[in-house]
């Protein structure tokens, strides 16, 4: 008994002194190393992002020996979380990405402007600036749509685009006629949302930017017009509730993302309301069947469009942890981000079209023969079609954050039986006030 | 154990003042001193936070007053929230505190294989929620998932259903998830209950001849109301503060049916950038928890027996 | 004795019918196992088909590529210096608070359970500043300081549990011969805790094992903990690379299943058997 608790006892004090010594040794995890720019990604195991990582940290530190860049692989995490947790230590890394965060890093002082020249030098049209400023890289053209099963749609005698959502709907019944699924749609997460984003896109904003007219976001802003009082608002519901009766089968509300890959991608739907990115995944999944990208279409008479989803400032930023020569280094990043080879990395890994004239790379480049064949489609149908920002149009001119969220709560209600078109509309009303008193 | 004669009647007490003030510090100390410091102090902080506009980025936040409470009073969704979370409360309450106490009672006779079969029940405990709940989605999927692949397999179509979708379902769906990864570890604390009764007790009955029925109410139950108390506080926890299963399965749909009091103080905090609102919220939970929780074990704690 | 070899003689009813309850209790962790041998694309089209060319190629990157090896011997050092602590200081606690007097009893239990309730959400950011101001931002110490803070509430809230539960006549007899306080904690009433500290080493070595966010912000991404590093690794808010993440759950419920599997042996009735009398 007496021995063991000699034991007992020796090991925990063995233990606890263990305690003591990590807790005042401190070891570190996060060394400050003094010529290191820590810059964040969300890379999270995707090859892709990796290899473009590793140019650009390649193209960098070939240039600027014996500096080095040092990854934030911010993977799986809230990046937001992250941030705020560091601003909070005054640990920011010098270099960050920005996504929907812009605003409250620079509001709050985080981030160091970035020249116009610095846009010029690679040929970037300037993007919008924040309160007279512009703080981050541009990344490709990245743009949404929908992508066709081509196989299907040959099926029922359609090979152009059609122009009306009436239209699609004609040629969905065809094609449930035909015994194919024809569109592939999930409602538990946020793909759930494209159809609305794309009917409220495409018709309840300018095509082209006017500085001089304010756009809907301002004027929803403003109180002069809502979602319950706007009648293009309305009819676009009711466009998703048709939608929904007639398209969508029950037990999509148990479908994500990667379901809806998976009926896609194993040739059982002939539709996908789903964004550029997804060519990126045509080689891995195997897909072989012929593909095409079509324009969304207009409920109001406008000529179908391409929606582009860049150009806002989500990019690569500088923080104002960068100071003395780390401010130059950080800097020297973003000028590597625009090497050739690394951009192209970049086009390749998200899938995105070049927009820096001057950088020799403006398409991604696949070895998979029908992810080049739906690129080149891609190419043509920006060509003929054109694009547009629809609501993303500056960091000032936006809806709030978590805006894609509560489009895909409304389309689940629909899903899950609720008509009441009046209850929907106040419930993205709703969502939109909320959102607005967080900024 | 030498005895003496005397009861110790002043030992009943308790030790002397004296060196009782000096244990109390050693014994209570360094616990005090760590969660008042670590847990206790930034929740304070956090909380006052609830006073403010502060939206979780800015460095100075704006003074609010009681702006924030009064908008909770009027907050549709927080009721919804407050009453889907007591629904699920109840169903999680009531499982944890009596479903795992009937399977620790049934494991603990166990004679062979103990290990191996406790063990069974213990594992979903281990995965992570992250892996559980992808795992349910696997289950729950409408038309690829194992639950209705089985049943059309054997001619059973109408019974497939979308557990995870149907609006009527998913509370059931939720709560099958946080049942299935919880049992074990409510199971276990009452095991380990179970294992302080002494064998003698047992000895004892058999040779009066109890039943099992009887050997429960009068031997095990009373025994095991001290855990029953720790495990229905917990659960009751879990229930009022479910959130990470909300997150990684429904994300709080579909719509807004499954928003918990949990997963809105996310939503205000992360998602719509209120981190002043979502303290109020959290500080008002909080508050009613601790209340509710008190009450819980004063209540239960009385009906314990003292040998 | 007597009861166990009359048990031998009867049909285990009762195991078989446990033993194929727990089977179906645990199917749906079969998945995990079986999509672990897969391709991610293989994963997405066909997650419940056994797979077509099993692969180990998962298991293989789990060492290679994201090197968790190292990890694993640092979450497993956190583990056992969280639970050293909290193992000493808790007890101690919850027995000082369950022998006091009524009202002051009832109210410092109290004061620990509410720790129970608050969300890691509120404390966050005022945490750390707090580890900032202190100069031991993002090191495994604060972590630590966390994990044993944070685990207080509900450790004291079990031992208390168990604690009510135990007679007071063998600390009387202790104190009757003269144990200070303490002492008399350590050398008697500890050891009756056991199953209890066996409990709590289990949930809370399991709870830090596993935990992924508050090490993440706490610590930083580059914090060498097995968990972190799987999910950091391998999964973005969208993309999930269930191969490997599938392959590392498998991996690393092992260390905690062989554990808790060991630990059942000191779950043994009758600890107490005699030690009233």
């Amino acid at each position: 008994m007496t021995r063991r608790r000699l034991f007992i006892g020796a090991s925990l004090s063995v233990a606890v002194v263990g305690v003591f010594a990590m807790a005042l040794a401190g070891c570190s995890a996060e060394p400050r190393n003094e010529q290191v720019i820590r810059v964040t990604r969300n890379i999270g195991g995707r090859e892709g992002f990796r290899k473009h990582f590793e140019a650009w940290k390649a193209a960098f530190e070939r240039d600027n020996a014996p500096w080095k860049m040092e990854l934030i692989d911010l993977g799986n995490m809230e990046g937001a979380e992250y941030y705020k947790s560091r601003i909070a230590t005054g640990d920011l890394p010098e270099v960050i990405m920005t996504w929907e965060m812009s605003n409250f890093l620079a509001d709050g002082g985080h981030l160091v402007p970035l020249p116009d020249a610095y846009y010029e030098k690679y040929g970037i049209e300037l993007p919008a600036a924040y309160k007279g400023k512009r703080y981050t890289s541009q990344g490709g053209l990245q743009i949404q749509a929908i992508v066709v099963n081509m196989d299907m749609w040959k099926d029922i005698g359609v090979t152009e685009p059609p122009a009306t959502w009436d239209a699609y709907f004609d040629a969905f019944h065809k094609l449930k006629e035909k015994g194919h699924k024809p569109l592939v749609l999930g409602g538990r997460e946020w793909s759930a949302a494209m159809p609305m984003f794309y009917a409220f896109t495409s018709d309840m904003y300018d095509r082209v930017v006017d500085p001089a007219k304010p756009s809907w976001t301002k004027r929803r802003d403003a109180g002069e017009v809502s979602f319950a009082s706007d009648p293009i608002a309305r009819q676009a519901i009711e466009k998703m509730i048709y939608l929904v009766d007639n398209f969508v089968d029950k037990g999509a509300l148990s479908d994500g993302y990667n379901e809806e890959q998976r009926d896609f991608y194993g040739g059982q739907g002939a539709t996908w309301m789903m964004g550029c990115w997804m060519a990126g995944d045509l080689e891995p999944n195997h897909v072989e069947f012929e593909m095409e990208y079509w324009p969304v279409p207009s409920m109001i008479g406008r000529p179908p469009v391409i929606i582009q989803t860049s150009g806002m400032q989500s990019g690569w930023a500088v923080t104002t942890s960068a100071t003395g020569p780390k401010l130059e280094k950080a800097m020297a990043v973003l000028d590597a981000f625009y090497d050739p080879v690394v951009y192209q990395e970049l086009l390749n890994g998200e899938c995105q079209f070049g927009q820096a004239s001057k950088v020799p790379a403006t398409e991604p480049k696949y070895d998979w023969p029908p992810a080049q064949h739906l690129i080149r489609s891609m190419v043509a149908n920006i060509e003929q079609y054109g694009t547009t920002p629809g609501f993303h149009i500056a960091l000032d001119d936006i809806p709030p954050p978590a805006f894609h969220t509560s489009m895909a709560r409304v389309m689940q209600e629909i899903m899950a039986g609720n008509r009441d078109v009046d209850a929907l509309l106040a419930m993205l009303d709703e969502e939109w006030d909320s959102g607005r008193k967080g900024t | 154990m030498p005895s003496h004669g005397r009861t110790g009647a002043r030992s009943r007490r308790g030790w002397s003042h004296q060196r009782s003030a000096v244990a109390s510090l050693v014994l209570c100390g360094p616990a005090v001193v760590l969660y008042a410091g670590f847990i206790v102090l930034p929740a304070a902080l956090g909380f006052g936070y609830s006073f403010t506009d502060w939206t979780g980025w800015s460095k100075r936040p704006h003074f609010v007053g009681l702006d924030n409470f009064r908008e909770l009073v009027a907050d549709a969704r927080f009721f919804d929230a407050i009453r889907f979370t007591l629904f699920e409360t109840v169903l999680i309450g009531l499982f944890f505190t009596f479903a795992s106490m009937l399977l620790a009672i049934a494991l603990d006779k166990l004679s062979v294989m103990k290990g191996l079969i406790r063990g069974l029940f213990f594992y979903p405990y281990i995965l992570s929620i992250l892996v559980s709940a992808l795992l349910f989605q696997y289950l729950a999927n409408y038309r690829e998932g194992a639950i209705n692949t089985l049943f059309r397999a054997v001619g059973l179509d109408a019974l497939a259903q979308d557990w995870m979708g149907d609006p009527h379902l998913v509370p059931y769906f939720i709560f099958a998830l946080v049942a299935w990864s919880g049992l074990g570890f409510f199971t276990t604390l009452y095991l380990a209950s179970l294992q302080t009764i002494p064998t003698d007790l047992y000895e004892a009955a058999r040779i009066d001849g109890a039943g099992a029925v009887s050997v429960f109410r009068h031997i095990q139950f009373p025994m095991l109301l001290p855990t029953l108390t720790t495990n229905s506080v917990l659960a009751l926890i879990t229930g009022i503060n479910l959130f990470p299963q909300i997150v990684v399965t429904t994300q709080g749909g579909p719509g807004y049916r499954t928003f918990t009091i949990g997963y809105y103080i996310y939503h205000l905090g992360v998602l719509n950038n209120r981190q002043g609102y979502a303290a109020a919220v959290s500080f008002i939970t909080f508050a009613a928890l601790v209340v509710i929780a008190g009450i819980q074990v004063a209540l239960l704690r009385r009906r314990q027996v003292s040998l | 004795m007597n009861a166990a070899s009359k048990k031998r003689c009867r049909v285990p009813v009762l195991e078989i019918l446990l033993l194929l309850a727990g089977i179906l209790f645990i199917s749906p962790c079969f998945l995990a196992v079986l999509n672990s041998f897969k391709t991610r694309a293989e994963i997405i089209q066909a997650p419940l088909a056994l797979p077509q060319a099993p692969t180990f190629d998962n298991y293989v990157y789990l060492f290679t590529g994201v090197k968790l090896a190292r990890p694993m011997f640092n979450s497993l050092l956190m583990c056992v210096a969280v639970i050293a602590s909290l193992i000493i200081t808790a007890p101690m606690a919850a027995y000082s608070l369950t022998r006091r007097p009524m009202a002051t009893g009832r109210l410092l239990r109290l004061f620990f359970l509410a720790g129970l309730t608050i969300p890691f959400q509120i404390i966050m950011v005022p945490l750390l500043q707090q580890f900032r101001m202190l100069g031991i931002q993002f090191t495994y110490g604060a972590l630590l300081i966390h994990y044993v803070s944070w685990g207080l509430p509900l450790c004291i809230f079990i031992y208390s549990g168990f604690l009510s539960g135990i007679p007071k006549e063998l600390e009387e007899s202790a104190a009757i011969d003269g144990c200070g306080a303490v002492s008399t904690f350590w050398r008697i009433v500890f050891p009756l805790l056991m199953p209890c500290t066996i409990t709590v080493t289990i949930f809370w070595g399991l709870w830090i094992w596993n935990d992924f966010m508050q090490a993440f912000i706490i610590m930083g991404p580059r914090s060498q903990l097995v968990f972190v590093q799987l999910w950091r690794f391998l999964s973005d808010k969208y993309v999930k690379n269930w191969n490997h993440i599938f392959a590392g759950v498998v991996v690393l419920s092992m260390p905690v299943t062989v554990f808790y599997l060991l630990m059942q042996r000191r779950f043994v009735k009758g600890l107490t058997a005699g030690a009233i009398k």
